[in-house]
């Protein structure tokens, strides 16, 4: 299965994500400064990347987890990637996309906003990371909730009317 | 299989009306009630934010679909061709084509007015007239040389 983090710009909260998801970040504590920044690609896409998806490596069941970015649309992600399957004959039950921007707090998004948009990174990297371990326990929640949907089959009486399977499930 | 998606940022989904002349689902001549009657039967014709739609196989057998997104053109083309790379899927084997349209008042008017109910008759004719107008572009655009790749901007 293909599990693909989301969230605004793809490069914290699905970055740290995908990290606790590949066993590179620990769920058992809060991680330190350093296990944080020294996340490839944490904090460090461009502009330029919004919309490609990055692949982060493969789980221990063989996932393979990615991550985007998709500034405030996570809409045209769904439809395109929903489309897309449909168009080209690919499996939507072997695609799940993880929203994960409900769990970035204002911490983060201030720090992001400082360092991606205004190159501020001494002052903003700080900040992002402050919040990202102040919201880690949420994020390993929802990575454990994922893990179990994976486990689960795909529900029978959803399947017309939920184009891929996500664990929000009611986009 | 070989597929083509025509691409718009215009409000109104005038890629699905290109790709239906494309499949021969609109004539090559411009027929009123026609596009209505084919492609927004159910009466939604607000297809933004990315909905792909997809119309059938061309003369040459390649499945058209349509994509309609006001915004975004960097972000659409970046998702488009990851997703294609990690299904590693050929690119040769999914175009994407921007249809170029110009800008029209009477288009913008009339999809305002498709939105009240009591002035929907007059809205539709205000789009008609519209899409009557760039009828003939439209179906020059499909037959590709007319056309170009999605570009970065």
């Amino acid at each position: 299965m293909k599990i693909i983090y989301h969230c605004y710009g793809g490069t914290h909260s699905s970055v740290t994500a995908a990290g606790i998801h590949l066993g590179l970040l620990p769920r058992d504590r809060l991680p330190e400064y350093s296990e944080i920044l020294n996340q490839k690609l944490f904090d460090r896409r461009k502009k330029c990347d919004i919309g490609k998806i990055v692949p982060m490596g493969l789980d221990g069941q063989g996932n393979e987890i990615y991550i985007v970015g998709r500034r405030s649309r996570p809409k045209l992600l769904y439809n395109v990637a929903g489309g897309l399957s449909e168009l080209l004959g690919v499996d939507r039950n072997n695609l799940m996309l993880v929203d994960v921007s409900s769990f970035v707090n204002s911490s983060m998004k201030a720090g992001g906003f400082m360092s991606r948009r205004m190159g501020l990174i001494r002052l903003g990297r700080p900040i992002v990371i402050w919040g990202t371990i102040r919201n880690y326990s949420r994020l390993v929640g929802l990575v454990g909730q994922v893990v179990s949907c994976i486990k689960s089959p795909p529900s029978s009486k959803n399947t017309d009317t939920i184009q891929i399977r996500s664990p929000e499930a009611n986009y | 299989m070989k597929a083509l998606i025509l691409y718009s940022n215009c409000s109104f989904p005038i890629s699905a009306v290109a790709g239906a002349i494309l499949t021969g689902r609109l004539p090559g001549r411009y027929e009123p009630g026609k596009i209505w009657n084919t492609l927004f039967a159910d009466g939604c014709t607000d297809y933004s934010d990315g909905r792909i739609i997809i119309l059938g196989r061309a003369p040459d057998g390649v499945m058209v679909a349509a994509l309609t997104a006001r915004s975004g053109k960097t972000i659409l083309k970046n998702l488009i061709e990851s997703f294609l790379e990690i299904y590693r899927i050929e690119e040769s084997c999914c175009t994407v084509l921007e249809i170029n349209t110009p800008a029209g008042l009477g288009l913008t008017l009339g999809q305002v007015l498709l939105r009240i109910p009591p002035v929907r008759g007059a809205g539709r004719a205000m789009v008609e007239k519209y899409i009557k107008k760039i009828y003939p572009e439209l179906q020059r655009a499909v037959k590709l040389d007319c056309n170009r790749p999605i570009s970065d901007n």
